[in-house]
């Protein structure tokens, strides 16, 4: 009887998290170009200090995503459904990458397509998910044990904007005590994209 | 003396006549009984040329598990399901393939520890690090390098995935160990399939196919085994939603496919002939009993079954069905001796024995031949074939005179000799025909070319081809892969012999590729070298050199002290498992199952290369340096075998022909008459390669083989318009031929219409030989007769 009670109560919780999962997924999915500007700091055993980066992301749906490097490197990421171009000023040079060859890169693209873009009902088969409403919405994501990220992440936290349009903030904290946070601002949504943000072009050096 | 002979077996025949027909009888149907019991084999391979390289092709494919695989590849057939729903149907076929047929599914590899799986990896490459590589490494260790290198990680550091290369960067700062997944993934890429793997699954690049691999115990060439466990994969197959395309890709469905057309085929073959046959036993023999004449071959074949089961054991199915088809031929025998007895009764059979018995012996002089060949099945072919025709003669002869002795009805052979026997005036001009047809043909079959690609034979049905095609555009499987064996009982000695041919390669092939897993598995004698020679080398103050670069340099750009920590760390922890342990890496554990097989009773180690003529040769040279190697490629394998059949069935042709003019000589006793009676043979020869090349066909092993049985009939037809020339038997000898001519002809004609090309190669030949044959022993014999031995 307890079970069955207790079943009832998981069955409930789960029901709740999902529907608000949902509700998240439904607004952010009117998102259909999106393009903000970030502050990435990096906390690495690594390096003594911590790495501050900072660049523009720029999002078209359904499957276009460029990540933008100003400092302290200038890099250039550009994702267009398979495929995956690279640059960087140090080498100047582009790097073409097909994620079906590259295992590693394809999960992680995989995965930060689903974290900007919202869709996160896709994560409950590998994470435990959180779902807290105070002042400003937030999800905690627990990696499942077996799964890939359970090696390697600790937990991720999402925090949104105060109109709940978009992430405010994403924070990763690694297993061996890592962690990233990306912030996000002055976000704009559904404009019309540059198509200079999906080239790349290696300069003279 | 002869006469004497047929006279008294007559005697005895009609003395013990009951008894005999009671022997024969209770014997038959024992036979039919004990058919049941015969062990059958349908194993190809008793069909196949028993060559050393052959042999061992054959025993590495069955001990390997190269051949014993079969692969599905599902696919979306709506836009409205995605690659997520292929994948769970994929994971809900694969659950439920549960056979004995079946060992295990293939449905991809677990990402979920592929980062530990390759630092196991890499604490595991200092022991395929060479000399020569340790001399680089050595000149890597300077102030530029180390910085540059540090720099590069800095770099990746900024990078979105920094997340997976920061281990990499804290085990490896300078790249040392991880160049070597290079030459891992070198590895895996030449296993050939254009493959992503998504949740772990085997991916198509357009992701709308999964691939799943069946491993079975059944050999390809096993088509009972091979029809269950196709059978059954079908019927789960079924059980999926029909949003599901399911192509099935294996040798084991060329075996069934070529075994059901064969099939199909022959019960086409039989109905027509019974069409055939049938308004000739009404219309031209006006008797139904005149049936015994067409079952004796029957009777014949099921009792010459038990006997050479008896002596030999297995029967291969192929064999029998073969045998049973030639043997049908005895039935021309039975037309004469039927004839005969209608013309005149017992005497007059009496008189056709002798012609009927040069005829018998001249055919089994054909398929006697059969013995002289390395081919097993044919062998057993032999036996088969002339203990029927044996038989067949035999009851011919007891049972027909006697159950139509005593029968009033007659036949009008006189007027159905009227009908067929057309006596010509002009023989000279009849002659002159025949050299220029003849001739003519002669000349054609002159550009006939010898097509030895035994893969022609292949009549599987359009779907299988299709098929294959589909998987080889979506898996990008076109090029085909030759092989390089090294062998022996145990792993570490094949593993030295698979070294050894690593390096003879590297240096013959150029800048051909190959695939050979000696570069990241050597043998442990060569790991156990290396392991020492690393330890040495860093023991040898680099590893206090490297450490003060890596500070010193490493400061620049803000890495912690104790940022490399862990590659020091595992500087001397790899160490040499022994044989038996079996704990190599994962990824070299995985890779292993395609570059070393352990056949329970020794071990191979494989080397693949593309299957080019030029790169087998030099694959050949260097096998034949090393001890325990040889070469599978599967063109040259089909090469070898079409070479082997066509030497063997070109020896067999030689040996069927000396035969037959030896048995004739002798048993005519007068080179005239034998060259006569070689006519209709020499004819239905040239007719066949003059007609094959004008019809644009080359010549080949089932044409060669039809050749032998149209050689064994026209002799027949020769040695009896002969004998009637001779004698003027007047026992309806032109009107049997014509008839046992029609029934052969009808019985090649339909072969025509067969779909599989083996039966049709061997239908027209039979139709053009039969039928050239005929009309020169029906019409030119008695006029070259007339010519060469009246005049």
């Amino acid at each position: 009887m307890f079970s069955f009670v207790m079943n009832g109560i998981c069955l409930d919780n789960n029901s709740d998290l999902i529907n608000n999962l949902k509700l998240i997924e439904d607004k952010m999915s009117d998102i259909n170009t999106l393009a903000t500007q970030f502050i990435q700091e990096k906390n690495l055993a690594l390096f003594n200090q911590k790495i501050e980066i900072t660049g523009f992301l720029y999002l078209q749906k359904p499957s276009s995503f460029a990540w933008h490097i100003n400092t302290p490197l200038e890099q250039r990421i550009i994702l267009k459904s398979n495929n995956v171009v690279q640059w960087d000023e140090d080498t100047n040079q582009v790097q073409k990458i097909n994620l079906s060859s590259n295992p590693t890169f394809n999960i992680v693209m995989d995965q930060m397509k689903r974290w900007i873009s919202g869709a996160y009902l896709s994560l409950v088969d590998e994470y435990i998910v959180e779902f807290k409403k105070s002042e400003f919405m937030e999800l905690k994501f627990f990696p499942k044990d077996g799964t890939m990220a359970y090696k390697l992440i600790k937990n991720i936290n999402i925090v949104f904007q105060e109109d709940e349009k978009y992430i405010e903030s994403i924070t990763i904290n690694e297993r061996n005590g890592d962690s990233t946070s990306f912030i996000f601002f002055e976000t704009q949504i559904n404009i019309v994209l540059d198509p200079i943000v999906w080239e790349v072009n290696p300069r003279d050096k | 003396m002869t006469n004497k002979l047929f006279a008294k077996f007559f005697e005895i025949l009609n003395k013990y006549w009951k008894t005999i027909i009671i022997l024969v009888g209770l014997i038959l149907i024992f036979s039919i009984f004990k058919l049941f019991t015969i062990p059958f084999n349908n194993n190809v391979e008793l069909m196949l040329p028993q060559n050393e390289e052959f042999s061992k092709s054959l025993n590495f494919l069955r001990e390997s598990n190269f051949s014993d695989k079969i692969i599905l590849s599902l696919s979306l057939n709506t836009d409205d399901k995605t690659v997520d729903d292929l994948l769970d149907t994929a994971e809900q076929l694969k659950n439920s393939l549960k056979s004995p047929l079946i060992e295990n599914v293939e449905s991809g590899v677990e990402e979920n520890n592929i980062l530990e799986d390759i630092k196991d990896f890499l604490e595991y490459v200092p022991q395929i690090i060479t000399e020569d590589e340790l001399l680089e490494i050595d000149k890597e260790i300077n102030v530029k390098n180390v910085k540059s290198k540090l720099k590069e990680g800095y770099n990746k550091m900024l990078s979105i995935n920094s997340m997976f290369v920061s281990d990499f960067i804290q085990n490896d700062p300078l790249n040392i160990k991880t160049q070597y997944l290079q030459k891992l993934k070198a590895l895996v890429d030449s296993i050939g399939y254009r493959v992503q793997f998504k949740n772990g699954h085997f991916v198509s690049m357009d992701e709308k196919h999964v691939m799943l691999i069946l491993n079975t115990p059944v050999f390809v060439t096993d088509s009972t085994e091979s029809r269950k466990l196709v059978t059954y994969i079908k019927q789960q197959i079924l059980l999926l939603p029909n949003y599901i395309d399911v192509d099935i890709i294996g040798g084991h469905l060329h075996t069934l496919s070529n075994e059901d057309i064969i099939k199909k085929d022959i019960t086409k073959t039989v109905i027509a002939m019974t069409l055939i046959l049938l308004p000739l036993l009404i219309f031209v023999l006006k008797s139904f009993r005149a049936f015994l004449v067409f079952i004796v071959p029957v009777m014949a074949i099921v009792i010459a079954m038990n006997l050479t089961s008896y002596m030999i054991g297995t029967l291969s199915s192929f064999v029998v069905g073969l045998a049973a088809v030639i043997a049908g031929i005895t039935v021309d025998y039975g037309i004469h001796i039927y004839l005969a007895m209608k013309a005149g009764g017992i005497s007059k059979v009496k008189e056709i024995t002798k012609p009927i018995l040069v005829g018998v012996f001249t055919t089994m002089g054909v398929f006697a031949s059969f013995f002289f060949s390395s081919i097993n099945g044919y062998k057993q072919f032999a036996v088969l074939t002339n203990l029927s025709i044996i038989i067949s003669i035999f009851l011919y002869l007891v049972l027909l005179p006697k159950l139509f002795y005593k029968k009033s009805e007659k036949l009008n052979i006189k007027k159905l000799n009227n009908k067929t026997k057309i006596r010509i005036k002009g023989d000279r001009a009849i002659a002159l025909l025949w050299v220029v047809v003849i001739g003519v043909f002669i000349f054609f079959s002159k550009g006939l070319g010898f097509n030895n690609n035994i893969r022609d034979y292949d009549g599987s049905s359009d779907e299988i081809f299709s098929a294959e095609e589909r998987f080889h555009k979506t898996w990008g499987t076109e090029n085909e892969f030759a092989m390089f064996v090294s062998s022996g009982n145990e792993l570490e000695k094949v593993l030295k012999i698979n070294e050894n041919a690593n390096k003879l390669m590297e240096e013959s092939f150029g800048e051909e590729s190959f695939a050979n897993i000696a570069g990241i598995y050597p043998s442990i004698e060569t790991r156990r070298k290396n392991l020492f020679r690393w330890a040495s080398y860093w023991k040898n103050h680099n590893e206090e050199k490297l450490k003060t670069l890596l500070q010193e340099q490493g400061a620049v750009f803000g890495y912690s002290k104790e940022a490399f920590k862990p590659f020091f760390e595992t500087l001397y922890t790899s160490y040499v498992e022994e044989e038996e342990n079996n704990k190599d890496p994962k990824l070299i554990a995985s890779l292993k199952q395609r570059f070393l097989q352990n056949t329970g009773s020794g071990y191979y180690a494989i080397t693949y290369f593309a299957d080019k003529k030029i790169l087998v040769d030099k694959a050949r040279e260097i096998s034949e340096k090393v001890q325990n190697t040889f070469i599978i490629s599967r063109n040259n394998m089909a090469n070898s075998i079409s070479v082997s059949v066509y030497k063997e069935v070109k020896k067999l042709a030689w040996i069927a022909g000396c035969l037959i003019v030896f048995l004739a000589i002798t048993l005519l006793r007068n080179i005239r008459l034998t060259i006569l009676a070689l006519l209709p043979v020499i004819t239905s020869i040239f007719m066949i390669l003059g007609s094959f090349s004008l019809l644009g066909f080359s010549i080949n092993a089932p044409a060669i083989i039809a050749t032998l049985v149209v050689v064994g009939l026209c002799i027949d037809y020769g040695v009896f318009i002969v004998y009637d020339c001779m004698n003027d038997l007047g026992a309806g000898t032109l009107s049997a031929v014509t008839l046992s001519a029609v029934t052969t002809i009808a019985g090649g004609g339909v072969l025509l219409l067969a779909t599989h090309p083996v039966l049709f190669y061997v239908g027209i030949t039979m139709a053009i030989g039969i039928f050239s044959g005929y009309i020169v022993a029906a019409f030119v014999i008695p006029s070259c007769y007339r010519l060469w031995i009246v005049q």
